[in-house]
């Protein structure tokens, strides 16, 4: 497939002499920094899912009771 | 990020290609790591990746930020880019069998993944990846799910009595209007397979067609 290159696009020539790119690192290194990523998103998930609870379950719970009455 | 060798080689459409090919050219790789049944036919394939791939359709928003989207199959190219037309799917689509173990070093090969890639020239570095429960940014069904007043409709959902909740896994044993659940894997299909088969399409992944 062709591709119009974007006009954009910092000089590629050593992309890790650029500054516009995270530091290479070796691969343990970089799991530990998304280790501690990972705990933030997991978190973050389970916000959301506490967050859907809330619009779907626990405030219409007491919709729903005063509706089944 | 982790710089990668840039030669590791996929298989589409043409044969073998390199990683480094697979940006087509962008700066940025997405690549969905999609899990793989080799020799299963197409009702028993993956649900859940099935379920979040039909969600992306639409690709020049990445490809207007510099980012090309590829599927990365871990299994067989050729039984699973029939599975690819079957669904109608329209984006890049590779095995990654063979190299699954540097691609996904480190980490579960067979499962779900999204590894994201960064090219510098000839250069390929690992920017980020995840799995699981990470690669809900693919889908957009359960996130407005999440907005109804029933939410996704599933059994872990902390919901009151008698709230529907039936739909326990991303397949079912019939399409619409009923959506029948299903009670135990690999029972029906992926839920997007059955539109395909009312269009007529077939399923069939073996290359006789038999």
């Amino acid at each position: 497939m062709t591709h119009e290159p974007n006009k954009l696009r910092p000089p590629e020539a050593d992309v890790t002499r650029t500054g516009a790119v995270p530091v290479v690192v070796d691969r343990v290194t970089f799991q530990a920094e998304l280790d501690a990523l990972r705990v933030r998103e997991k978190a973050h998930t389970h916000e959301g899912d506490a967050l859907a609870a809330a619009r779907a379950g626990a405030y219409r719970w007491s919709s729903w009771t005063q509706l089944s009455r | 990020m982790v710089e990668l060798d840039p030669t590791l080689a996929l298989i589409g459409p043409h044969g073998p290609l390199t990683l480094l090919e697979a940006f087509e050219g962008r700066r940025l790789l997405l690549a969905h790591y999609f899990m793989w049944w080799a020799g299963h036919p197409a009702a028993e394939q993956c649900e859940g990746c099935t379920w979040i791939t039909t969600q992306v359709a639409e690709l020049s928003y990445l490809h207007s930020r510099d980012i090309t989207y590829a599927v990365f199959c871990q299994g067989p190219y050729d039984e699973s880019i029939r599975y690819h037309d079957f669904m109608g799917w329209e984006m890049p689509w590779y095995s990654a069998q063979d190299c699954l173990g540097d691609l996904l070093v480190g980490r579960r090969v067979g499962r779900m993944h999204i590894v994201c890639y960064l090219r510098g020239g000839d250069r390929v570095f690992e920017t980020y990846w995840t799995t699981l429960r990470g690669v809900e940014p693919m889908d957009y069904a359960y996130a407005l799910m999440d907005l109804t007043v029933y939410g996704r409709q599933e059994a872990w959902e902390d919901s009151p009595p008698d709230w529907p909740q039936q739909c326990s896994i991303t397949r079912t044993n019939g399409g619409s209007p009923d959506w029948p659940p299903v009670s135990e894997w690999p029972g029906g299909r992926p839920i997007a397979q059955w539109s395909r088969l009312e269009a007529g399409r077939s399923d069939d992944l073996r290359a006789t067609g038999a």
